[in-house]
């Protein structure tokens, strides 16, 4: 199994609160996250969304799809969002927000594994380009996010590149 | 005005390839249609003063033949009737690069092997076939001519180049400016008042020698083309050698990075006998030469980048090299002219030949066209370390692969057939990476390097 580390940091011109609003209404991703072909709730969570499982399937540059479920496993509003995957990949990810004066940091780790049998067998040589395609989707979830920022209402004075 | 009319008329500056496959174009779209040429057009296969290239080695890509075909029905019979090889190039390839021939295959798309003049000569009967198409030749070009609030461009200056030295006004509702790499309209657009494009310019200092032979045709070898390149950076030198009407080889070698061919007797020879493919040489040393050795230096691909201005007039394009000069070595200048061609028509149809906003979109389009052909030929390019200019982002981690790829060419002719595919703009560079393509590649290319640890391969690759 090949293991892949990723850490993405997002610095936006905006309030934690729209921010927050809009990655924890994971559904709506496809809407405003180009490479997120769709969410699909399996299970809902409790009161703060705990317990929650979305499957999610995504389709980047490169000619193949990813799909693996998240489950919820902790949240702490306005501050952090840790889940489990399953699937096609396996692991942790972790959304943490914090306030800054310009306004918000957002990071995402991503700790996970590749089960599928060609993503392993090919890691030596495509590494580079499963890393490159997860930039390529995060930098698009970034440039979506501040758009959804720009034009969601009462958010417009909040939203900067 | 704002769609053509009955009496609607376009000028083409250029009567080269980009000029006579878009002046065929526009011939459905406009009423009449000019083509001003500066040079003297001949009437017969033959290369002008001010298009050195075409004296050297050309291969008609599958993508641009297909193309062309659509535009001119008879162009592989006539093409084949004039002794040129319109084959399957896959089948009839002799490709030496990486320490090894590449696997054969069947393709099933046809290519075209011929001079380039021949070529060029077809195309150019076919186009002043056309009933509203004409040809002014000896035609110097002196400017652009404008609407007095120089929004739209109506026209151009010419000159003639007679004893008279006729000079007059070609007015026209659309001009497209085909003159090739040295084309004026940077200059002329910042006289009237409008930015320049940004250029991106890739030094690589390629320079070749091109000599012609006589072919054998009952030579068992006869119908093959030859071709050699390096693997680079440690070798910088190519080959090619390709069958051509008239019972002709035509052999052009050189090398990048300054490392060119020479052009007396002893030293072209010398110089083919040094490549890693000893068939060149084989060949050419007991084969009766037919020309001189003709030089030829390429010091540096030049992108003009027009899809990035915002401010451009009205009523004027510009196409073919004049937007982008490719290193020639990866043969795709032809065939990325005819599709920025065919890229023009499908836009005038779409627009039912509405020319206002045309350039923007135009742009647009031809970019995404050039795109693919500019990344395969600079990545190549920036294997070399003196390759100076803006590099594409992610070009290091491409040529990587693609090194890889090249390797498993040589063994299987799957990879083989999805790498000829790429190249020959018949499938993008990404195709080269679906889940099935990526375990071939590392099968082959360790196959290739490492035979005897083949079990091992989920412990890398041996680099």
């Amino acid at each position: 199994m090949a293991d892949y580390a990723f850490t993405t940091i997002w610095q936006i011109a905006a309030p934690v609160t729209p921010i927050w609003t809009a990655i924890t209404a994971v559904e709506r991703w496809p809407q405003w996250w180009r490479g997120v072909e769709a969410v699909i709730r399996l299970r809902d969570g409790d009161r703060r969304g705990v317990g929650a499982i979305h499957r999610y399937t995504w389709k980047s540059k490169l000619p193949y799809r990813l799909s693996f479920t998240m489950e919820t496993t902790h949240v702490e509003p306005l501050q952090r969002i840790e889940g489990h995957a399953r699937g096609e990949l396996q692991g942790t990810g972790r959304w943490t927000f914090s306030e800054t004066a310009q306004g918000t940091t957002v990071r995402y780790d991503w700790h996970v594994s590749t089960t599928k049998a060609w993503m392993n067998l090919v890691a030596p040589l495509a590494r580079p380009f499963f890393v490159w395609n997860h930039d390529v989707v995060m930098a698009w979830g970034h440039d979506g996010l501040i758009r959804l920022l720009a034009t969601a209402p009462g958010a417009r004075d909040q939203a900067v590149a | 005005m704002a769609t053509p009319s009955a009496t609607s008329h376009a000028l083409v500056l250029g009567a080269s390839m980009a000029g006579l496959l878009t002046a065929r174009v526009l011939s459905k779209h406009f009423a009449q249609v000019t083509i001003v040429e500066r040079d003297v057009v001949p009437d017969q296969p033959e290369a002008r003063k001010g298009q050195p290239q075409t004296r050297h080695l050309h291969g008609l890509l599958a993508s641009g033949l297909e193309i062309m075909t659509r535009y001119y029905p008879d162009l592989p019979d006539a093409l084949a009737a004039g002794g040129a090889l319109v084959i399957d190039m896959t089948a009839n390839m002799c490709w030496y690069t990486y320490g090894g021939y590449r696997r054969r295959f069947t393709m099933g798309r046809k290519g075209a092997l011929m001079s380039r003049p021949f070529l060029e000569h077809l195309i150019r009967q076919r186009t002043l076939a056309r009933d509203n198409v004409t040809l002014l030749d000896s035609c110097a070009i002196r400017g652009l001519v404008t609407g007095d609030d120089r929004r739209r461009i109506t026209g151009v200056r010419v000159e003639h180049r007679d004893a008279q030295s006729l000079a007059a006004t070609l007015t026209a509702d659309l001009v497209v400016d085909c003159t090739g790499r040295g084309s004026q309209t940077p200059q002329w657009l910042l006289a009237l008042g409008y930015p320049a494009p940004p250029q991106s310019e890739v030094k690589v200092n390629v320079g070749y020698a091109t000599r012609l032979y006589r072919r054998d045709p009952a030579d068992p070898r006869g119908q093959d083309w030859l071709l050699y390149t390096p693997e680079a950076p440690g070798e910088r030198r190519f080959g090619g050698m390709f069958p051509i009407e008239g019972e002709r080889w035509i052999v052009s070698l050189g090398g990048w990075t300054g490392d060119h061919a020479p052009t007396d007797e002893q030293g072209f020879l010398e110089y083919a006998r040094s490549l890693p493919m000893p068939e060149i040489y084989a060949l050419i040393s007991q084969a009766e030469p037919l020309s001189d050795i003709i030089p030829h230096k390429f010091p540096a691909s030049l992108r003009r980048h027009y899809e990035r201005l915002t401010r451009f007039p009205e009523g004027y394009l510009v196409l073919g090299d004049a937007v982008c000069s490719f290193n020639p070595t990866y043969g795709q200048g032809m065939t990325s002219a005819a599709m920025q061609a065919a890229a023009l028509d499908e836009l005038l149809t779409l627009r039912m030949g509405r020319l206002d906003g045309l350039a923007r979109a135009f742009f647009k389009r031809a970019a995404q066209v050039i795109d693919t052909p500019w990344q395969l030929a600079v990545g190549e390019d920036f294997r070399f370390p003196d390759t100076t200019g803006p590099k594409p982002a992610g070009v290091d981690l491409l040529n990587r692969y693609v090194a890889a790829v090249h390797r498993a060419t040589l063994v299987d002719p799957v990879v083989g057939a999805a790498f000829i595919r790429v190249m020959n703009l018949l499938a993008p560079p990404l195709s080269l990476m679906s889940p099935a393509m990526l375990l071939r590649v590392l099968r082959g290319a360790s196959q290739r390097r490492a035979p005897a640890v083949a079990r091992g391969v989920e412990r890398g690759v041996p680099s």
